[in-house]
């Protein structure tokens, strides 16, 4: 097939797709942009195949791809998130006008929160999809109730792994904890806020809410290093030592 | 945290070492924003927070706005590359032999700019294929669309690149316009222009590997220490076998829409 033929067959089908893009386009997205894409899709048709034959809704339809975000984005802690970011951004949009010099001087600390509080929470779930592996892979123990050294070794190991992974499951607990306990503390807070603001309180007060909630990211971090302590690294030397051993 | 279980001894026993379970804590993670951004913020971000932009990609949700806007970045890229190598090749006093070149102006400037604009992106659908396979057989768990983000956000950083590199290289053309240099520099740095794209897709292919190699945490956690270099080979067999099938493509498309090569 010459080069003018193969041309005329890709483009084609790139109108086709080009086609199918167009229809597919987001309803609220501007006329130009749908048009451009479109034009995008007669030419590389190719690359936006995939995109045609994914679903609609790509995150809802393909939960157990890669996307860390993507695998809990509704679950209770972004909901939880969610809802402390909005009714944050609404105090803090409440306080133009009154005390705007503590959200210009504490602007950047409450980013950091939220990104803290973010963090927080996809390490969770990290923790979450690593256990819930680890106990999808656990394989019964062969070796059980019979008295060889081997077999000895083997449960020792076992028991050593399992006190592990409870120490990690402590972990995730009390970054869990932590982490609502900071937002329920913002969410607080933020109610203070809002009372300050309607009962004529002065704007030094609005100032010392605010860096109150900047300075809840400390309390973030704060739980991010105890938690590290929590799993307590001298045991798992000890254990690990004592396997060495034994080996 | 340094404690390390001996991972197999005489008899043949595995442990898996402590590390495995630690790093996972160790990591800290980037979160993506969860807005969408426009081109040119995704331009600033691959330049200054690259992470931010591999953290997107592996948000599902903003792939279907993030696939065009790639394709968008590397084409402006690579069009501004085109439209420099024109100018220069036009320029020049001698045109490099076995470079295509049509009947007029017109036709070897569309056809320049067709070849390296068409050509490059072409051969991304010619390779996607493999490059999913790829990835599904080191055990990756990744979608078609999550390939060809991955891919395009190869091309689109090395289109940046190259943006930048262009005016470094028209100066030096410039140059030796000024200063009347003989023509054997002139056709040097041709050949060297039109390799550009290439020489600027190793920083492609560098963030192509910086994004893909993370996807190794959505192996199961004992096969993902087994499988990360099997990626890797695999990601390198990739690009190479990209970087000898684009410029076939190229110069097909370009000798066939020149009509003839000089």
């Amino acid at each position: 097939m010459a080069f003018a033929e193969t041309s005329l067959l890709y483009l084609a089908i790139g109108a086709a797709v080009g086609v199918a893009v167009y229809l597919r386009r987001e309803h609220d997205a501007p006329l130009l942009a749908g048009v451009a894409t479109a034009l995008g899709a007669v030419f590389f048709w190719p690359l936006y195949l995939p995109l045609l034959l994914a679903p609609p809704d790509a995150a809802a339809a393909s939960p157990e791809t890669s996307s860390n975000e993507s695998h809990s984005a509704d679950d209770e802690l972004t909901a939880a998130i969610a809802q402390v970011e909005t009714e944050l951004d609404t105090a803090l949009a409440g306080l133009g006008g009154w005390a705007e010099s503590a959200l210009a001087k504490e602007q950047g600390r409450i980013a950091e929160l939220r990104a803290a509080w973010n963090a927080q929470a996809e390490r969770i779930r990290q923790i979450d999809r690593l256990l819930s592996e680890i106990a999808a892979a656990e394989q019964p123990d062969d070796g059980a109730g019979s008295a060889t050294p081997l077999a000895e070794r083997l449960e020792r190991s076992r028991a050593a792994r399992q006190r592990n992974f409870d120490r990690l499951a402590r972990v995730r607990a009390q970054a869990h904890d932590d982490l609502l306990g900071t937002l329920a503390w913002v969410r607080e807070l933020v109610s203070m806020i809002h009372l300050a603001r309607f009962t004529g309180a002065p704007a030094s007060r609005a100032e010392e809410l605010v860096a109150q909630i900047a300075a809840a990211v400390a309390g973030v971090s704060e739980a991010s290093w105890s938690d590290v302590d929590a799993f307590d690294s001298d045991a798992a030397l000890a254990d690990s030592q004592e396997l060495t051993r034994s080996l | 945290m340094s404690a390390t279980l001996i991972e197999s001894n005489a008899v043949g026993v595995v442990f898996e070492p402590l590390e495995v379970v630690t790093a996972e804590l160790a990591a800290a993670p980037v979160v993506a924003p969860t807005k969408p951004a426009a081109a040119l913020e995704l331009v600033e971000e691959m330049l200054k927070r690259p992470a931010v932009v591999d953290a997107r990609l592996r948000q599902q949700a903003q792939l279907p706005r993030l696939v065009p806007q790639m394709l968008a970045i590397a084409l402006a890229g690579y069009t501004v590359f085109c439209l420099a190598a024109a100018l220069t090749l036009t320029l020049a006093p001698v045109w490099p032999p076995g470079v295509p070149r049509g009947d007029s102006l017109l036709r070897t400037w569309l056809a320049l700019l067709a070849a390296y604009d068409i050509g490059i992106l072409a051969a991304i659908g010619i390779c996607l294929p493999s490059f999913y396979f790829y990835a599904l057989l080191a055990g990756v768990r990744i979608t078609m669309l999550e390939t060809v983000a991955h891919a395009l956000k190869g091309h689109a950083v090395a289109a940046v690149v190259l943006v930048g590199l262009v005016p470094v290289y028209l100066a030096i053309t410039l140059g030796l316009q000024v200063f009347h240099a003989p023509e054997m520099w002139f056709q040097a740095f041709d050949y060297l222009l039109l390799t550009l794209p290439f020489q600027t897709g190793v920083a492609g292919a560098w963030s192509l590997y910086r994004g893909f190699i993370p996807l190794c945490d959505t192996m199961a956690e004992h096969f993902a220490q087994r499988r990360h270099c099997f990626l890797r080979r695999l990601l390198l067999s990739w690009t190479a076998c990209s970087t000898v099938i684009t410029p076939l493509v190229i110069y097909t498309i370009w000798l066939a829409l020149a009509g003839s090569a000089t």
